[in-house]
């Protein structure tokens, strides 16, 4: 389903090599390098400004970086190639959604932005997906957190990304709809999609991804292996691992 | 070319798709209009300066002002749950944006001044009626040198902590032209001249709008990028 | 330019020598050297300030123009800096033109203000270019400063011809204005008048390029310093 659309190389994923980004004098980010390859997981860690959304701004070429280079589905991030942006969905604690339209309309017009061919029917396709179809017709102001984030998904899936970027999706969420918004990523996982997600909650970030990164003053402090990590032993890793680092 | 049609097509009626169901942009927009005209009508005395002198002017000044509401929202609704960002995820051209909220913002204004004429008509007794397509004509020019470097401009003041505030102080200035000539071309033509009297003026606007459209589309990738 | 980019550890006392000894020349031209003119009077030796000021708001505004760009294709902070300081400059200039106008204006024509095309000008791009002083300081440092700041600075550049034309012909639909003109150009029966100019024009492009280097200076050493904050606040 995600080889549909053939990258010109099939190398890894995503391909970060010595990113920096500065705003003015502060250093965002110091030099990261990490490569993911297609369908991995990575969930990523780390403290407040420690440049994870600048990261994934980065890598969803929002934000060019200051020196270092990027590849995203094979495509340098610094061309901001829009058929790299084909391959790209974002879900973000902002959830991108025009509070007074409805799903529909939120969802078609996405749809058209990214040349999705029979927009309608795709779009009705997605929600009905993240299970909103009761509400299609509804107006996006009227709706909870939870189904917001869920409708936001539909928003990130709709052009049919291979490569996902999620930036603390689970902010805000009861637990209800977190656990919804799970079952949603975890059939994106077994999509054979490639994940990128930060978070803060550990538990949520540890039970399915196939990497684990933290993140500390804008360099990858740990990079390990879902298997090697601990889930029950983490939250000391982690503490031990931003210490040390800063 | 087709994708990059369907897109700007996409932004404009996504924009009146939300006015039509707020109906907020529309009716704020008229009303102030007819109150800034209102006011300087009550600022004037009418039994010593003719209405037709002066009446083009407060016309203009009532579009101006009026057009800078629309503006400040125009992007304040892309601002609204980060929907601007969403936007530039899409392998979309940033000219694409610039132009659908450029041409949203014109066809508002445009209806709203369609609105605003017949008021401006009662209320300066003035005869409209018989110069009607010379005075569209330098309507919609002015108003689209407006909208052209209004939405520019509020690109970026939409990003900056006090933007209702420096959305006017950056656009009135740059403006003068367009404000002058509109003054001038809409005084003349009610006066019943004829536009081709008047092509240094028409020449002036139309200058205006190409170098503004053109100065937006080169520097908006500029102001969209983070 | 060059002035401008002189090292840091190099105050360029030079430039200073030779804009003092300008600047002595010009007052010793104004104040000794030209002749009273006949029909003016005295008020008329401010022209001399009033010319070369309008000269040098102008001039600063094309570099702030041309900084603008150059930011824009580079993405350095030099052109920042340089468009800053420049904007700041050509302020000041245009400030000294909106003030000495009207007091050059009020003893020969009675009025302080005339709504003349060049005056009108002046004080239109006065506007603009506070405007964008404005924006630069209500936004954060930055890159994203820096754009914003840039694209002001071509749009504002771009619409002075336009100013221009607009105002001169709004005026010529009204009952003529006494002008301002450069009456004292060329018209003057005295060469003396035009060495004077020269000489004023002279002393104020140096007087900018001294002023230049100081405020880049002064601007880099802002950047060091927040540098060298951060990164005590870093290393701690």
């Amino acid at each position: 389903m995600t080889e549909s659309k053939p990258s010109p190389n099939f190398g890894p994923a995503i391909q970060v090599q010595g990113i920096r980004k500065h705003f003015g004098h502060l250093e965002a980010l110091r030099g990261v390098d990490f490569e993911l390859r297609k369908g991995e997981f990575l969930s990523l860690f780390g403290p407040n400004g420690a440049g994870k959304t600048t990261l994934i701004g980065i890598l969803s070429a929002l934000t060019r970086p200051s020196s270092g280079t990027a590849k995203v589905a094979g495509y340098d991030v610094k061309e901001a190639d829009p058929e790299m942006r084909r391959e790209i969905g974002v879900i973000s604690h902002a959830s991108f959604l025009y509070a007074d339209l409805s799903p529909l309309e939120n969802i078609r017009f996405y749809a058209t932005m990214y040349g999705v061919e029979r927009a309608e029917e795709r779009a009705i396709e997605v929600i009905d997906e993240v299970g909103l179809k009761p509400r299609i017709h509804d107006r996006v102001r009227t709706f909870s957190r939870g189904m917001l984030q869920r409708l936001s998904i539909a928003r990130a899936i709709v052009h049919n990304p291979s490569i996902l970027f999620l930036d603390e999706p689970y902010t805000g969420l009861d637990q209800h709809a977190s656990g919804i918004l799970k079952v949603q990523l975890q059939a994106l996982h077994t999509d054979q999609r490639t994940i990128l997600m930060t978070t803060h909650d550990f538990s949520r970030g540890l039970e399915m991804c196939d990497r684990v990164a933290i993140l500390v003053r804008g360099k990858l402090a740990l990079w390990k292996s879902a298997d090697q990590v601990d889930p029950a032993d983490f939250e000391r890793l982690y503490l031990e691992t931003v210490e040390q680092a800063k | 070319m087709n994708q990059y049609l369907s897109q700007v097509k996409a932004i404009i009626w996504k924009d009146f798709v939300t006015e039509l169901k707020t109906r907020e942009l529309f009716s704020s927009m008229f009303v102030f209009a007819v109150l800034v005209m209102l006011i300087f009508i009550f600022s004037i005395n009418l039994s010593i300066v003719s209405a037709s002198q002066v009446g083009p002017g407060v016309l203009w000044v009532a579009i101006l002002f009026a057009g800078t509401l629309g503006l400040n929202r125009s992007f304040a609704l892309e601002k609204e749950n980060g929907c601007l960002q969403g936007l530039m995820l899409a392998p979309v051209d940033r000219s694409a944006i610039f132009f659908g909220k450029m041409l949203s913002n014109l066809a508002f204004l445009l209806i709203m001044e369609a609105f605003l004429l017949p008021v401006f008509m009662i209320f300066f007794n003035v005869d409209i009626g018989s110069h009607l397509a010379p005075l569209l004509a330098v309507i919609f020019m002015g108003t689209l040198g407006f909208s052209a470097l209004g939405t520019l401009l509020s690109s970026l003041s939409s990003n900056l902590k006090t933007r209702e505030i420096m959305l006017p102080i950056l656009l009135y200035p740059l403006m003068v032209p367009i404000a002058i000539g509109s003054v001038q071309l809409t005084g003349q033509i009610l006066d019943g001249k004829s536009l081709t009297d008047m092509m240094n003026w028409v020449g002036l606007i139309l200058c205006f709008d190409i170098i503004f459209i053109s100065a937006s589309i080169m520097t908006i990738d500029h102001i969209l990028e983070e | 330019m060059s002035d401008a980019s002189q090292e840091t550890d190099n105050p360029g006392y030079g430039l200073m020598g030779l804009t003092a000894a300008a600047v002595l020349a010009a007052l010793g031209a104004i104040f000794i050297y030209v002749p009273t003119e006949r029909t003016e009077g005295v008020v008329q030796r401010i022209m001399y300030f009033h010319v070369p000021s309008a000269w040098i708001a102008f001039f600063a505004f094309f570099i702030v123009f041309l900084c603008s760009i150059l930011y824009l294709w580079k993405k350095e902070r030099e052109w920042d800096i340089y468009a800053h300081a420049s904007a700041e400059i050509g302020i000041v200039f245009c400030s000294l033109v909106l003030i000495t106008g009207p007091l050059w204006a009020k003893p020969i024509w009675g009025v302080w203000w005339v709504w003349d095309a060049r005056l009108t000008s002046t004080l239109v791009l006065w506007l603009i270019y506070v405007a964008y002083l404005m924006l630069r300081a209500q936004s954060e440092p930055g890159s994203t400063r820096a754009k914003y700041a840039a694209v002001i600075g071509i749009v504002g550049f771009l619409d002075i011809p336009l100013i221009h034309f607009s105002v001169l012909w709004w005026r010529t639909f009204h009952p003529d204005p006494k002008f301002i003109t450069t009456q004292g150009i060329g018209t003057g029966n005295e060469t003396s008048m035009n060495i004077t100019l020269m000489v004023a024009l002279a002393a104020f492009t140096l007087l900018y390029f001294l002023l230049m280097s100081l405020r880049v200076r002064l601007e880099r050493m802002k950047d060091e310093i927040d540098r060298i904050r951060k990164e005590r606040l870093y290393s701690h």
